[in-house]
């Protein structure tokens, strides 16, 4: 074995487990594949985020398509939210002509911060209201009603179809347009925002929220990767292994998601959010006030 | 689901047609990889890598052409203008990014 073909199974190894816990979350793994190519293979932060990002639309491909086929995605609240998140990340790449990225990485750390209390606050409430019915008892609001965006799902852990209203169309606008903006400046945390907003004030359950992200991450994973392949950024020899990685790995993890109970895909996403706000926020820290906090092994 | 079921299919098979296609050629791709580095270069895999990528990156912007088709089939307009306006934010954000925003 040459070291070239250790790196690319060690790519598409890793790229796999990265795209085996995004589709389990509804997210794109950038924030596992990113640091992968830094720290381990010594990759500038361009071409990392760069190939990251062909990855994030392998994983939404694999991923997307198998959550619409087992019919747990609602496409409707995904084109809705997709109006928000491009906008959001048209909005985000402007802004950062403008603002100092050491600031809006404290603004999504807090805002990160706030969606973990949500999702461990009400962690048990989706396996508690799905054994209830209790998603259909909700008012809709008038928007979700006139789009008709109410949907269903048979969930394998309950073993019962559950069915759902939605609600708070206003308030998931606002978290998917902040959501387009976290991509659009920072290149991570759009997937984690857009499912925890729909589960915290749209009332989707859990498993409808991951699936729906999944699908709906491509879409500005597609713009910024066009936006790369023009400004050519896109390492060619990493792109391969990575997306075959994720999209196994994707593939896989959509088999095992809707096997698990919903406390348990909250239990993981909870410890994910808080590592990925303790990453934004060292991160801000460094590049304001130099002062250097540990890079890995922040897991909760 | 309310939604009729031609938009779901469309849009799974748009998907999956995207997924075959691009992961084809990253197969290839990355098997000519591995060919070179074991000293027995077969074809150059870059040109295979670079369709695999453009394919990858149509796959979202097809995605929602063929579901503005799917909904005006269904004569569901309000998604027809909102995948509409999705299309529309896409190209911008290309168009605008080409130029330096």
């Amino acid at each position: 074995m040459t070291g070239g073909v250790y790196e690319i199974a060690l790519l598409f190894g890793g790229a796999t487990i990265a795209g085996f816990f995004g589709s389990l979350l509804g997210i794109g793994g950038g924030l596992f594949i990113v640091p992968m190519l830094v720290l381990i293979l010594h990759l500038p932060m361009k071409y990392a985020v760069a190939a990251s990002i062909v990855s994030v639309i392998a994983t939404s491909n694999a991923g997307g398509s198998r959550y619409v086929e087992q019919g747990i995605t609602n496409l409707k609240v995904a084109m809705f939210l997709e109006i928000f998140t491009t906008v959001g990340a048209i909005v985000g790449a402007i802004l950062a002509l403008y603002l100092q990225e050491w600031i809006m990485l404290l603004v999504f750390a807090a805002l990160l911060l706030n969606m973990a209390y949500g999702a461990y606050s009400t962690r048990k409430l989706d396996d508690q209201r799905i054994a209830a019915g209790a998603f259909m008892d909700c008012e809709q609001d008038k928007l979700s009603r006139r789009l008709q965006l109410e949907g269903s799902y048979y969930d394998q852990s309950a073993h019962r179809k559950v069915e759902y209203v939605v609600t708070g169309t206003s308030i998931g606008a606002g978290v998917s347009l902040l959501a387009g903006i976290a991509s659009g400046m920072l290149g991570v945390g759009g997937g984690v925002l857009k499912v925890s907003a729909m589960n915290r004030y749209m009332n989707i359950p859990m498993k409808v929220a991951v699936a729906t992200s999944k699908l709906m991450i491509g879409v500005t994973a597609a713009v910024s990767a066009a936006l790369f392949y023009f400004a050519g950024t896109i390492h060619f020899g990493l792109v391969g292994p990575i997306a075959l990685g994720t999209t196994c790995g994707a593939t896989v993890g959509t088999h095992v998601m809707n096997r698990l109970s919903s406390v348990a895909l909250k239990r993981i996403l909870i410890v994910l959010v808080v590592y990925m706000a303790y990453a934004m926020a060292a991160k801000a820290l460094q590049m304001r006030f130099g002062i250097v906090l540990p890079n890995l092994g922040a897991g909760e | 689901m309310e939604t009729k079921q031609n938009v779901y299919s469309i849009v799974y098979r748009s998907l999956v047609i995207g997924m075959v296609v691009s992961c084809s050629l990253f197969a290839v791709g990355v098997a000519l990889q591995v060919a070179q580095l074991l000293g027995k270069p077969l074809y150059d895999p870059e040109p295979l890598m670079k369709a695999g990528v453009i394919a990858m990156i149509l796959t979202p912007f097809t995605r929602v052409v063929v579901s503005t088709f799917a909904f005006a089939v269904d004569r569901d307009f309000a998604f027809v203008g909102i995948t509409l306006t999705v299309l529309a934010s896409m190209i911008a954000s290309v168009l605008l990014g080409m130029h330096g925003v």
